[in-house]
């Protein structure tokens, strides 16, 4: 016997001693890795590694989750409700803004070459500009930390929109087109059978990458400006060494950020139909 | 729709796509164009679709200048081209809904004319792509042009779609009687279906021969075998050949 075939017989009996393991359920690697997590995060603290001994361990994170969920404030005067409301507000609201300027703006960008040649150029000089590297000039030329933060939240999610929908109305194939035309479509006709439809994706991809972006910018934005807000009481937090608060800000801000991109994805889902590959 | 004479030489990028071809399409009839690839057979029906304008001459349409695309002259494309954000049903009712008048039931009707009733709800890319050229060629119906345009519409499906396909087309041509320009590179396609093949020769585009198809009407693929449509097929092979000889030739 060669040793090409000595070693093919013994990789087929180990590969089938693994086909005879059963395989581990999705939700036991999932919950292991989790697990594993929390466990490290509790030896770290434990041990006190680092600067660790200052944090809290998983428990006593829980439990002042659950008493600030309860109703507790959190850091000075204000409840968890009030700082994650005008948390919220100020991404939505920023948010909003980004979605129906940038969008318009996009489309006017991608579709002519007039407004790609004037009016993009400015946005241009603008985009490379980190959202958070606005915090201090918005703070002072706006005069309000309100108008400030909404600002930062604004041009951080703006950016990604507008060059998403930019790009979608360029890849449009020109027979789309072509063949609205001669089916007797005029311009207007152009715009909302063809390009806004085909556009769709981009503007929903764009504003994904922009909710992320917003999360980013109101959280530095409230860092520095102060004010009711999760970023706000996150940062507050620290320099008080409440390091409790200090994590369940992180939580709370992490779970949000979560739900807000998923919720967007839920909606791009549902209003691009075409797109889902499985229909049943 | 009386004739539909064409003279031009458009010059895209200075090449001479075609030149100067001088043509006449009676209305009902059914013309194939066929030639080399590279012998401005698209160039020409996009000039009569209006998506490009002719360098020089013009196209009339009943006497009129044709002036940019419209609703009266229909295009199906080599690749489908239903809009894939809108099922087959509102592709098929696009036509009439961007003039307004949006009929019930019409769609329902085209599909099964078609024979892909029940995929009204569905969006093109499940379709096969027999079925998406099936759905195009509805869309087109619903919005009753005189004019037909179809370039190389069947040459991405398969030998026996391709087939039915054409059968069905000729069904539906002898019905309404509407004027219909085919664009293919495949002879036997083009003799089945026409009234008339013209072959164009390459670079620039010009028309070398037109056979006239005395087939009978209405015909079914068993015509292909008769030796009257083997004589047509020599000929308009022959023609080709000629002209791809001439081709190279030229390029030496």
């Amino acid at each position: 016997m060669s040793i090409a075939d000595s070693v093919e017989d013994k990789l087929t009996s180990a590969r089938s001693t693994v086909d005879t393991i059963p395989p581990v359920p999705r939700w036991v690697l999932k919950g292991l890795s989790i697990g594993l997590f929390i466990a490290t995060w509790w030896i770290l603290v434990e041990i006190g590694f680092l600067g660790f001994d200052l944090l809290r361990t998983p428990l006593e994170t829980a439990v002042s989750l659950f008493s600030f969920i309860a109703g507790e404030t959190m850091g000075q005067g204000d409840s968890i409700y009030v700082h994650a409301y005008h948390t919220l507000y100020r991404v939505v609201l920023g948010l909003g803004l980004a979605v129906v300027t940038a969008i318009p703006l996009g489309l006017a960008c991608g579709w002519s070459d007039w407004w790609r040649s004037y009016v993009y150029p400015a946005f241009e000089l603008l985009r490379p500009i980190p959202p958070v590297a606005w915090v201090p000039i918005a703070l002072i030329a706006l005069a309000s930390e309100f108008l400030g933060i909404i600002w930062v939240v604004f041009i951080g999610a703006f950016f990604p929109i507008m060059i998403n929908t930019m790009e979608g109305v360029a890849e449009i194939d020109a027979e789309y087109a072509q063949a609205v035309k001669s089916l007797g479509g005029g311009n207007w006709d152009l715009y909302r059978h063809v390009v806004i439809p085909h556009t769709l994706p981009s503007m929903i991809t764009g504003t994904t990458i922009g909710v992320g972006i917003a999360w980013i910018a109101v959280v530095a934005a409230e860092m520095l400006s102060g004010g009711p807000g999760l970023g706000y009481v996150t940062f507050q937090s620290y320099r008080l060494m409440d390091t409790g608060v200090v994590i369940v800000g992180i939580i709370v801000l992490g779970t949000f950020g979560a739900a807000s991109s998923s919720l967007v994805m839920r909606v791009g889902d549902y209003l691009t139909p075409w797109t889902n590959e499985v229909r049943e | 729709m009386q004739s539909l004479t064409k003279i031009y030489d458009p010059e895209g990028e200075h090449v001479t796509a075609i030149d100067e071809i001088e043509l006449g399409i009676e209305a009902g009839e059914f013309v194939s164009l066929v030639g080399p690839s590279g012998c401005g057979k698209s160039t020409l029906l996009n000039c009569i679709a209006g998506f490009i304008e002719p360098t020089h001459g013009q196209i009339y349409v009943d006497g009129n200048p044709i002036d940019g695309p419209g609703a009266d002259r229909g295009v199906v494309f080599q690749e489908n081209r239903l809009l894939p954000w809108k099922t087959v049903r509102q592709n098929i009712n696009l036509g009439p809904q961007m003039r307004g008048e949006i009929e019930d039931g019409r769609a329902e009707e085209l599909l099964s004319k078609m024979g892909i009733e029940g995929t009204g709800d569905q969006y093109p890319t499940e379709l096969s792509g027999g079925m998406q050229q099936r759905a195009e060629i509805a869309r087109l119906l619903a919005n009753d042009p005189e004019i037909m345009l179809m370039d190389e519409p069947f040459s991405a499906l398969d030998a026996l779609t391709k087939e039915i396909m054409q059968e069905l087309l000729l069904d539906i041509w002898e019905e309404d009687n509407r004027t219909v320009v085919f664009i293919t590179h495949d002879v036997e396609e083009a003799i089945f279906l026409a009234d008339r093949v013209l072959i164009m020769t390459a670079g620039p585009g010009r028309i070398k021969e037109a056979i006239d198809v005395d087939l009978e009407r209405p015909r079914d693929l068993d015509v292909t075998t008769t030796p009257r449509f083997n004589e047509l097929k020599e000929q308009a092979l022959s023609a080709i050949v000629e002209e791809a000889r001439a081709a190279m030739e030229s390029e030496q």
